[in-house]
């Protein structure tokens, strides 16, 4: 995927306070261009079929767990990177390893995150 | 004529006479009768003539003497009594014949001749019947005959061998000889001489032994002997081999062999063998090999320097000699071995702590072994010894029954007695012992004596019931503990359980419970595990550790921690494994209770502290009309936060049961100094924080960070800071302590030391960090923190009493919810 071709990026995240920060964050590292989500049933189809530079999953969505949306994003060769209160000992499965951002972070931390994921092989 | 006579055999007929009875009827019927006073036979009387028939045709040795002259007449067995002197003797005056005897004759016969009858037992007579010098013994009687016309004209003499009768008595009295002679002898070479020159006397021969035969059938051992000859002495040892092969082959069949000449007999004149006995003075010989259960064990033998001839009733006497010296050999050789017996048994029941005792029955005496005095404590002079004396000592409740059973045996027909009972020891206390006895009973079964072993079981019960004590503590313990105990054989798969573990896998007690039900038993999903722990604690020889779950017959899943130890054969071969099972359900369920509940809890301050941070940045943003926070207060707000959040993932990482100071002060310093981590210098022993003091501490040392990367060392190039602690014993100085008097006080010295900055001024109004340093830190520590802005260089020392951190390393759910509280208020 071009990054040039689509500076889009997606935010999946619950608690709309955090949600509003990562919004601002991001605008400020230069990425206007936001799509947000805050449940699993609102991200599936966004995941599915929007044109993505790359996407922050927050692992816990309430009643689901984030990791459809990344096997659909891996699927579909978007980077993306997990942003989660549990640390890196909460991924499961095939995303142990995964670039993984902890709450509460800063715009430095983001930046590099997404830097790390961009990077990423396989993408 | 022959045939005539033959038909019609007349004691009248002369005729008959001549024609019957052997060689000595053709003498009569030749002889010439002319030249004695007899005159022909025709002419005898009829007296004589009946008597020659009636002589002629016995087989019986007789002999007539007739007439005044005393002429001898005979038959053929008379005339091997004669020997030599037959045939001369025929028709001869008597007394011209037996010259030699005529003196001793003379009275017998004029008795005969005057009409009384004699008799004469035992006449010995050296004859020469079978070619050699034989001893023979007759009896004779002399019966006057009267002539047709009445007078006494003769006698006639039946004479009765008797040598077989008096060889037979010369046997009983050898026998009975030996026997009286043996009876009170009891060296072994005594018996031998003794019956050997019995034996040689009875049988008049010069020399007897007796020879022991070896197991290889070849070698003899003479061990005594009686030689009243030149033969040369046999004592010692032979090799039957020496004296000829044929010698050895009837020796080793058994067989009786009798030599009357070796000279002449074909089993020893074989050139080498006959000089091997002519250079031991034999001539002749009986050899009697004496067989025991089927084996030559010995052989008698008696030698005769001259050619003589054997009687198989002298073969007899040997024999008889040899059976009785071996009897004898025996009969000494059990008492020495009796002996033994009896000297070993007074030496182990000197050895044996068991008390023995001896009972006569017939005179009601028992002795007893030292062991009565050591292991029952009685002085010899306490001791009756009788049997009413031991009765009197067993316990009065045992006294009935055992009294009872022991008479019970000694009036059967049993030989063995065993009883337990109660026994009074000297010092008044009561032993436990086991008695055994044996009876001795003559072979009409008359009971004569028991004799038996006491065996005090004190010491063993004592064993026995601290062994089951033993097990049942273990028991107990096992028990208590809700440990259930197992073991697998692992060579048949053959499980053994106990109540406790068929109860950890949800089976009753009384449950069968098999090696294959526990394998059903376990959650499928946990089998495979447990069959590699069980390979590889058998590999590695090494305890089996693991957690099972177990689906209950009910369908509820419980885990279960099985531990064992596999035992090894001498070959290294596991055989089987033992161990213990417990249910640890609940603390595997609190395990993974707890680590949820940490998880969620981190999740959700995590979040809420994101939270906060989003809203304090929406509420400090700078907006349009210039208002809110400059950039520098909401990043300094920031770095505030996330300090307090790194602390939260050091507690997290360890479970919230504290964290390590080294990680604490690393993690609080990580994000200063530019990135430059040289800039720090981090010292000190490792030790381990409560999650309280974790807290407080790295906010603490987050704010002496930020001021330094503010106004202190950090803000120049070159510019250090060195932290560095130690722990040491001894009250904090300063602040409460809550240390317990006598508990190890020890204490936490950190100091802060800023090098290269900027001249430092103090700060004209205390900020936020200066407060939470002084003021709450040394509150949360109960220590004391001393910050200084000496213009070299900010420095700050914390000193904090740790006892209670190590008492508290273990906190509560609530605890852990309070010191996360109590930072939240501050």
């Amino acid at each position: 995927m071009d990054p040039e071709a689509s500076s889009r990026v997606l935010v999946v995240e619950d608690e709309s306070a955090v949600l509003m920060l990562v919004e601002d964050m991001l605008f400020d590292l230069g990425y206007s261009d936001v799509e947000t989500a805050m449940g699993l049933p609102e991200a599936l189809p966004l995941a599915r079929s929007l044109d993505l530079s790359f996407a922050i999953l927050d692992v816990n969505l309430g009643e689901h767990r984030s990791f459809p949306i990344a096997d659909i994003l891996r699927a579909r060769r978007v980077p993306f990177l997990f942003a989660t209160g549990y640390g890196e000992h909460g991924m499961e499965g095939d995303y142990v390893g995964a670039t993984v951002l902890k709450k509460p972070f800063r715009s430095t931390d983001l930046a590099t995150a997404i830097e790390r994921a961009l990077a990423a092989p396989g993408v | 004529m022959n045939d005539e006579l033959e038909a019609a055999p007349s004691a009248a007929n002369p005729d008959a006479m001549v024609t019957s009875g052997g060689m000595m009827a053709d003498m009569v019927r030749d002889f010439d009768w002319s030249s004695t006073v007899l005159g022909a036979p025709q002419s005898w009387p009829q007296p004589l003539k009946t008597l020659v028939d009636v002589m002629l045709n016995s087989n019986q040795p007789m002999f007539i003497v007739w007439g005044t002259d005393r002429i001898l007449l005979y038959n053929d067995a008379y005339a091997e009594i004669l020997a030599n002197k037959h045939p001369t003797a025929f028709g001869r005056e008597f007394f011209a014949v037996w010259h030699e005897i005529a003196d001793d004759l003379r009275p017998i016969v004029d008795t005969a001749y005057s009409g009384r009858s004699v008799h004469m037992d035992d006449i010995a007579l050296t004859m020469q019947r079978k070619g050699f010098a034989e001893q023979t013994h007759f009896a004779f009687s002399y019966t006057p005959v009267r002539d047709e016309t009445g007078a006494i004209a003769g006698f006639f003499c039946p004479c009765n061998e008797i040598t077989r009768q008096v060889l037979a008595d010369r046997r009983q009295n050898l026998q009975a000889a030996i026997d009286a002679s043996l009876r009170d002898l009891d060296d072994l070479e005594d018996i031998v001489v003794r019956a050997s020159r019995l034996l040689a006397e009875a049988i008049r021969a010069p020399y007897a032994a007796y020879a022991r035969v070896e197991g290889d059938r070849r070698h003899v051992v003479v061990r005594g002997e009686w030689n009243t000859c030149d033969a040369a002495s046999l004592t010692g040892r032979h090799d039957a081999h020496d004296y000829g092969a044929t010698f050895l082959a009837a020796l080793r069949e058994g067989q009786a062999i009798m030599v009357s000449d070796v000279a002449q007999d074909p089993r020893t004149n074989d050139p080498g063998v006959l000089e091997k006995f002519r250079a031991l003075g034999i001539a002749a010989l009986i050899n009697v090999p004496l067989v025991r259960a089927g084996k030559i064990v010995a052989n008698a033998m008696v030698h005769s320097t001259q050619p003589r001839l054997w009687t198989d009733v002298e073969v007899d006497l040997v024999r008889d000699t040899a059976e009785r010296v071996w009897s004898a050999l025996e009969r000494v050789s059990a008492q020495a071995r009796a002996r033994d017996t009896n000297q070993r048994y007074r030496i182990a029941a000197l050895a044996t702590n068991d008390a023995i005792w001896d009972w006569d029955l017939q005179s009601n005496s028992v002795l007893w072994n030292e062991a009565l005095y050591a292991a029952y404590r009685y002085a010899p002079d306490e001791v009756d010894h009788t049997g009413d004396w031991w009765i009197s000592r067993i316990h009065p409740d045992d006294r009935a029954r055992v009294e009872h059973s022991i008479h019970d045996v000694i009036e059967s027909t049993q030989e063995h007695w065993t009883e337990e009972y109660r026994f009074l020891r000297g010092d008044g206390s009561f032993a436990d012992v086991l008695d055994r006895g044996y009876v001795a009973r003559d072979p009409q079964g008359t009971p004569l004596r028991m004799i038996g072993a006491m065996l005090d079981l004190t010491e063993r019960k004592l064993a026995k019931e601290a062994l089951e004590a033993e097990e049942e503590r273990l028991s107990f313990a096992l028990d208590a503990g809700g440990l259930g105990a197992w073991e697998l054989d692992l060579t048949s798969d053959a499980l053994t359980t106990s109540p406790q573990c068929r109860e950890n896998f949800g089976r009753k007690p009384g449950d069968a419970f098999s090696y294959a039900d526990l394998r059903q038993t376990v959650h499928p999903d946990d089998r495979d595990r447990q069959d590699r722990e069980l390979r590889r604690s058998i590999a590695d020889r090494r305890d089996y550790n693991i957690d099972v779950r177990v689906v209950w017959p009910d369908a509820q899943i419980r885990w279960i921690n099985l531990r064992g130890r596999p035992v090894f054969d001498a070959a290294g071969d596991a055989v089987r494994i033992a161990g213990i099972s417990i249910d640890v359900t609940h603390r595997t369920r609190a395990n993974l209770h707890q680590r949820l509940l940490i998880d969620e809890l981190n999740h959700r301050v995590k979040n809420t502290l994101a939270t906060i941070q989003s809203i304090a940045m929406q509420t400090f943003r700078t907006d349009d009309q210039g208002g809110g926070a400059p950039a520098s207060q909401r990043a300094l707000f920031e770095s505030r936060l996330l300090a307090l959040s790194n602390v939260h993932d050091v507690l997290t990482r360890e479970n919230w049961e504290g964290a390590r100071l080294r990680d604490v002060v690393l993690e609080a310093v990580a994000a200063h100094g530019g990135g430059d981590q040289n800039a720090f210098t981090v010292q000190g022993p490792d030790w381990r924080l409560s999650p309280k003091m974790a807290l407080s501490l790295s906010m603490a040392l987050h704010e002496l960070c930020t001021n330094a990367a503010k106004y202190g060392a950090l803000t120049v190039p070159g510019g250090h800071v060195t932290i560095r602690w130690t722990i040491e014993s001894g009250g904090a100085s300063g602040g409460e302590s809550t240390s317990e008097p006598g508990a190890a006080t020890r204490c936490l010295r950190l100091t802060w030391v800023e090098q290269g900055g900027p001249a430092v001024t103090p700060p004209l109004r205390k900020g936020f960090g200066t407060r939470l340093i002084e003021r709450q830190l040394a509150r949360e520590l109960r220590g004391s923190v001393v910050l200084t802005y000496a213009p070299e260089g900010v420095t700050c020392t914390i000193e904090a009493p740790l006892a209670e951190t190590m008492a508290a390393s273990h906190p509560t759910f609530a605890q852990i919810l309070t010191a996360s509280g109590a930072h939240d208020g501050s």
